[in-house]
């Protein structure tokens, strides 16, 4: 079913190097990751990672951050460098003639950061900033308690990459240099390239990367059992308009032999189409919300179940028993045929268009390369979907999806009691 | 653009057909000549409305089949509804495509407006009002765009005021779709894996039938001159202050556009033209070296469009701690207000050159973005527009920006919002 010819290579200081070359394309796409994440750090410095990744950008031992930008947006380019919970990603975007100079720019930033003092203070203000508005956003305070309340205090998914205003107010040069040293590894980098290139390039690029090849420490032991512990709590906001609500249960890991029956009685339950049965419910017969839509999290050590809302203060209670109440429902009786039949073709027919643009092939290439999943996933794929059945998904209902397990969360104005 | 097949059925509607092999997918976009500046109090927000309501069910299709029959296919669906337009699209693999033509046929001749189903979702538009309201942003706009614009209905959130919200009917909501969801007041554009004469064939098969109609030749009030600063401010609990300036530029079809478009660029990197582009690349232009470098700001940028009715440039700028808001302001419009007296200079226009370049080969890989490009500068005047974006931006020289900064980029031109959290 695919265009796609994706390679993967090890090259000789240890990268895994996946690339897919296309004619029809003058750009190209590259992304890549380390395992520089959140979870390597400890919770009093919490936002470690994200700080170190925020400033690899922010100058080299040979260019200020000006001239780094320029020596990339010069040609037209982009790059990014950011750290999320579980690892330290990057991203660029150019032009297929100009891959070797915007490699060799992502190379330099990679390796050689200066961590000045001056760019520090100057990201530590920018992440405060972020903070703050973060403290400010209805959404952002219901999935962060969320995950305070579903994950042991200290797990890195209990807690928010950018860390909190003391833990970022108290990291230091070294502490960053360190974090840096230790855990940007050549053979902890995956990059996976897509588009117009030519792979003799990318392989004299990457390749020369890192001169020391000995890996990083291995992590921690971080699988973890999410809470199922009933509770509901509120984050009172009162000078908004809106409630944002979460209810949440505990999920699977991404390789859990049932994450294609969750993921199909998800679709189903709270997105296919215009949010499944919960947006008909909740948004088309009950008018309540403009979204409410329901999403599995499956995570290397753990995962979560997730339906988020946006409601008036009022409609709180009506909203949440709605939703209940379709949760019920599905896990009471088997989805209907044509429910079933629209889950797979919905599944097996989006994979051309999640794969049409570079951006989105280099992001299908890394996924498998960090879950395990082999290059031929995407030819396997309808397999997996078409082995489930009616029945697998209502015992996934029925065995992730219970209400006497649900975590709700609230924030926004409180409502009138 | 190469390669475009350009087509007026009888009853006036514009097809844009191009052929583009690269994924075995297709996107239809279907475009209308309403929004936000078709409006008046009392009916903001109903062009968004009737968008809402397109999706509630037809003379062929059920209140949610649009959604069901796209994702059935793998594909995804959308609608949204600016100052100007209201804009529809569905991509889907190659071979569905007859999906895609039935849903926007659908929409464009024979849309129902059940009167409950009205009802419904007039709480469903407040309520996504009111998730607008929860961020600042939503609420300086809306108090910048109402001091900009004294007269023009641009001076309205296209979502609507919640009085009107409360207040619009059935009847006006089914007036406005009558009078402005006609063939010839719309533009299809299509882009895929597809044969663009077999294409042309299928359009004609499910809208050639749908009767031309008389659509109101309704121009907005003029903006009074504006004759100098104006400023507005909203308290309101928040976490940063920030602030929006805009000024009054002119109308898409001006000669100034370009200009316009090559300044933006300069103060804020080369944007993307269509749907989807590269990243940002504004961290080697004049504003963030000017604010951000120099720790006055966390984050500032500057935005222009072009807009059927005269519109606005406009710039923002994100506070960061231990900073006096007016020296992050003073510095922002100074960047912004100097460049009639320091143009750009040669490494600048082609450096802006070369980044507006990227943008646009990025977005010709998803055949998306190729589709909206079409369907979005045949709405502004004509789809090859785009194809000249480039060259038109070649033409502009380091003093046709200085001549617009001076003529547009001044005090007295300008309108200042500021966001102070209380």
């Amino acid at each position: 079913m695919s265009r796609l010819k994706p390679q993967r290579e090890v090259l000789d200081n240890g990268v895994v190097l996946l690339w897919n070359q296309r004619d029809d394309t003058s750009s190209v796409a590259v992304r890549g990751m380390f395992s520089a994440g959140a979870a390597r750090e400890a919770p009093a410095q919490a936002g470690l990672a994200g700080l170190t990744a925020r400033l690899l950008r922010r100058g080299t031992e040979q260019r200020s951050a000006q001239e780094l930008s320029a020596a990339v947006e010069d040609l037209g380019a982009s790059f990014a460098v950011s750290g999320s919970t579980e690892e330290a990603g990057f991203s660029a975007k150019c032009l297929g003639r100009d891959l070797g100079a915007v490699l060799q720019v992502l190379g330099e930033v990679l390796q050689y950061p200066s961590f000045e003092e001056r760019e520090i203070e100057k990201t530590r203000e920018e992440v405060f900033t972020q903070l703050r508005e973060q403290d400010d956003s209805t959404r952002a305070q219901a999935d962060l308690k969320t995950h305070e309340l579903l994950y042991p205090a200290g797990h890195p998914y209990a807690r928010a990459v950018t860390g909190t205003r003391d833990t970022i107010a108290a990291l230091g040069r070294e502490d960053l240099r360190s974090f840096h040293g230790a855990y940007y590894r050549a053979a902890d980098l995956r990059i996976s390239v897509a588009g117009s290139l030519n792979p003799e390039i990318v392989r004299r690029e990457v390749g020369a990367w890192f001169q020391d090849m000995s890996p990083a420490p291995p992590l921690p032991a971080l699988e973890v059992e999410p809470s199922g512990k009933a509770q509901r709590t509120q984050v009172p906001m009162p000078h908004k308009s809106q409630v944002d609500l979460v209810i949440a249960a505990p999920g699977i890991n991404r390789l859990h032999p049932d994450f294609y029956a969750l993921t199909m009685v998800n679709l189903i339950l709270g997105s296919l189409g215009l949010m499944g049965r919960l947006g008909e419910r909740v948004r088309e017969q009950q008018g309540m919300a403009y979204y409410v839509y329901s999403q599995v999290a499956a995570r290397t050590w753990a995962g979560e179940w997730m339906t988020h809302a946006g409601v008036a203060p009022k409609n709180v209670e009506v909203a949440i028993a709605a939703i209940v109440d379709e949760v019920t429902r599905i896990r009471a009786e088997q989805v209907t045929e044509a429910e079933f039949a629209d889950a797979c073709d919905y599944l097996i027919g989006s994979m051309p268009l999640r794969l049409e643009t570079n951006d989105g092939i280099s992001g299908y290439l890394l996924n498998c390369e960090y879950y395990n999943l082999g290059l031929d996933y995407i030819d396997r794929y309808p397999g997996y979907i078409r082995k489930e059945t009616r029945e697998t998904l209502l015992e996934a209902a029925q065995k992730y999806l219970d209400p006497s397990r649900f975590t709700v969360v609230t924030a926004g104005p409180v409502s009138p009691s | 653009m190469a390669d475009v097949l350009e087509a007026v059925l009888e009853n006036g509607l514009t097809v844009l057909i191009r052929e583009s092999r690269g994924a075995p997918v297709a996107s239809c976009w279907a475009g209308y000549r309403v929004g936000g500046r078709n409006e008046r109090p009392g009916i903001t927000g109903i062009s968004h409305w009737v968008e809402h309501m397109t999706f509630k069910g037809s003379a062929q299709l059920a209140k949610g089949d649009i959604f069901r029959l796209t994702a059935r296919h793998g594909g995804t669906n959308n609608g949204f509804t600016t100052d100007d337009f209201t804009i529809y699209y569905e991509t889907v693999p190659a071979a569905q495509l007859d999906v895609p033509l039935l849903i926007e046929s659908q929409r464009m001749g024979a849309a129902l407006f059940d009167a409950a189903e009205t009802e419904s979702e007039r709480t469903v538009i407040i309520a996504e009002r009111e998730g607008n309201e929860n961020n600042p942003h939503f609420l300086l706009y809306e108090r910048l765009a109402a001091t900009v614009f004294q007269e023009h209905p641009y001076r309205w959130p296209v979502i609507g005021t919640r009085e009107d919200l409360d207040r619009i009917t059935r009847d006006e909501l089914l007036a406005h779709y009558r009078d402005f969801y006609a063939p010839n007041n719309a533009v299809l554009a299509i882009a895929g894996d597809v044969d663009a004469a077999a294409t042309l064939e299928r359009v004609r098969h499910y809208f050639e039938a749908i009767p031309a109609a008389k659509t109101p030749n309704q121009r907005p009030s003029g903006e009074p001159a504006q004759a100098g600063e104006r400023r507005t401010e909203v308290r309101h609990p928040g976490a940063n202050a920030f602030m929006q300036v805009a000024y009054r530029t002119p109308e898409v079809g001006h000669p100034d556009n370009y200009p316009l478009v090559m300044l933006d660029a300069i103060l804020s990197g080369g944007k993307p033209v269509t749907w989807g582009g590269g990243g940002y690349m504004g961290r080697t232009a004049r504003i963030y070296r000017a604010v951000v470098e120099e720790r006055l700001a966390a984050s500032a940028g500057s935005s222009y469009r072009f807009s059927v009715d005269p519109h606005t440039f406009s710039a923002s700028l994100t506070m960061r701690e231990g900073v006096v808001p007016e020296q992050a302001e003073n510095a922002l419009l100074n960047v912004i207000e100097g460049m009639a007296a320091e143009p750009p200079t040669e490494a600048e226009l082609a450096r802006t050159l070369r980044q507006t370049e990227a943008q646009i080969s990025y977005g010709q890989e998803a055949v998306t973005s190729q589709a909206f490009a079409l369907v979005y500068f045949q709405l502004l005047g004509h789809w090859s527009d785009v194809e000249r974006h480039i060259q038109r931006l070649h033409e502009v020289t380091a003093a046709d920006v200085a001549r617009v900064a001076a003529t547009y980029l001044h005090p007295a031109n300008r309108t200042v919002g500021w966001f102070i959290p209380s």
